[in-house]
């Protein structure tokens, strides 16, 4: 079977934006995590540990797979 | 004694205007949510720290030798109090999206990234061919410098960094994948340049060529390290 490497896309900008335009700083306090990692989250350069993506569904009161889509290659 | 005057003259209207910039900025400050009681014990600290001139004044009086330390002393206290007051000034606890997106933790290494290529680059290119009389203090310079550009460095880029909380803030998940990936690079980088020392010792190298490949490869593995932890942070997708 060939490996292919999926990409997980998010809606963490979106979101923020929808609570009250929370900042990436009170996000990352919430989240237990530095802003930087937020910002890099954000631009899809990282993805966040199961722990965090649970947190994330916890400030936000979204399912994490309505934060967090596997998106697969063709 | 006219310069020695001037010394501690110009240390007293430096201490002076540090003094007002300080207890400026803290009233500034005094009505927004970024202050905190702990600024009015540094009001008060910084009220008792301006009496020190009118006892430099005093000090006029004595030699020449406790004017001229006295001068200087306030001068130095002066400009250490005007670095602090302006960056208390920029520091602001909640940063706002567009603030810069480099951690403290980046920034340092860089600082070790381009110290370590400096001083080290420095050290090989001049024992290089050298006797141990002259690699071993070589040596030794070179890790003090190093030693004293990571203080140094350290203190400007904490005092500089923006917002100022973030210097204090734990590893967290993200950190520490680059950690972990930063020292795998470096940990092959080893493995593989140590391969060249049984080869110099079956070729009977000098002792001092052998020394220093060894060492080469220590400081390249720490330079893979930091240079992937720059990487890391940088462009790379985790």
């Amino acid at each position: 079977m060939a490996k292919t490497k999926s990409r997980v896309r998010n809606r963490v900008r979106e979101l923020r934006f929808q609570h009250g335009e929370m900042t990436q700083q009170q996000l990352a306090k919430m989240i237990g995590v530095a802003r930087q990692t937020i910002i890099a989250v954000e631009q899809g350069k990282f993805c966040p540990s199961l722990e965090s993506a649970l947190r994330f569904e916890r400030v936000f009161d979204v399912p994490v797979s309505g934060i967090f889509t596997l998106e697969e290659p063709d | 004694m006219e310069f020695i005057s001037f010394t501690a003259a110009f240390g007293t209207v430096l201490w002076t205007g540090a003094c007002l910039f300080a207890v400026i900025t803290i009233w500034k400050r005094r009505k927004t949510d970024q202050f905190f009681p702990e600024h009015i014990l540094l009001t008060v600290g910084i009220l008792l720290l301006a009496i020190a001139p009118c006892v430099a004044l005093i000090v006029f009086a004595f030699g020449e030798t406790t004017s001229f330390l006295g001068g200087g002393i306030q001068i130095v206290f002066a400009l250490i109090l005007f670095g602090g007051s302006y960056r208390a000034r920029r520091h602001r606890l909640n940063p706002t999206d567009s603030e810069s997106s480099m951690s403290f933790r980046e920034k340092s290494s860089i600082l070790v990234l381009a110290a370590l290529v400096v001083v080290f680059l420095g050290y090989f290119a001049r024992t290089l061919g050298a006797t141990l009389a002259v690699a071993i203090p070589e040596f030794i310079g070179s890790v003090v410098l190093l030693i004293l550009i990571m203080i140094v460095g350290h203190i400007v880029i904490a005092v500089y960094h923006s917002p100022l909380d973030e210097v204090d803030e734990a590893m967290d998940e993200r950190d520490s994948a680059i950690e972990l990936r930063s020292v795998r690079n470096a940990y092959y980088t080893m493995v593989i340049g140590f391969w060249a020392i049984p080869v110099l010792l079956i070729l009977s190298f000098p002792a001092l060529i052998i020394a220093n490949t060894w060492f080469a490869i220590l400081v390249l593995s720490e330079v893979v390290k930091y240079g992937s932890v720059v990487a890391y942070y940088r462009f790379g997708e985790l």
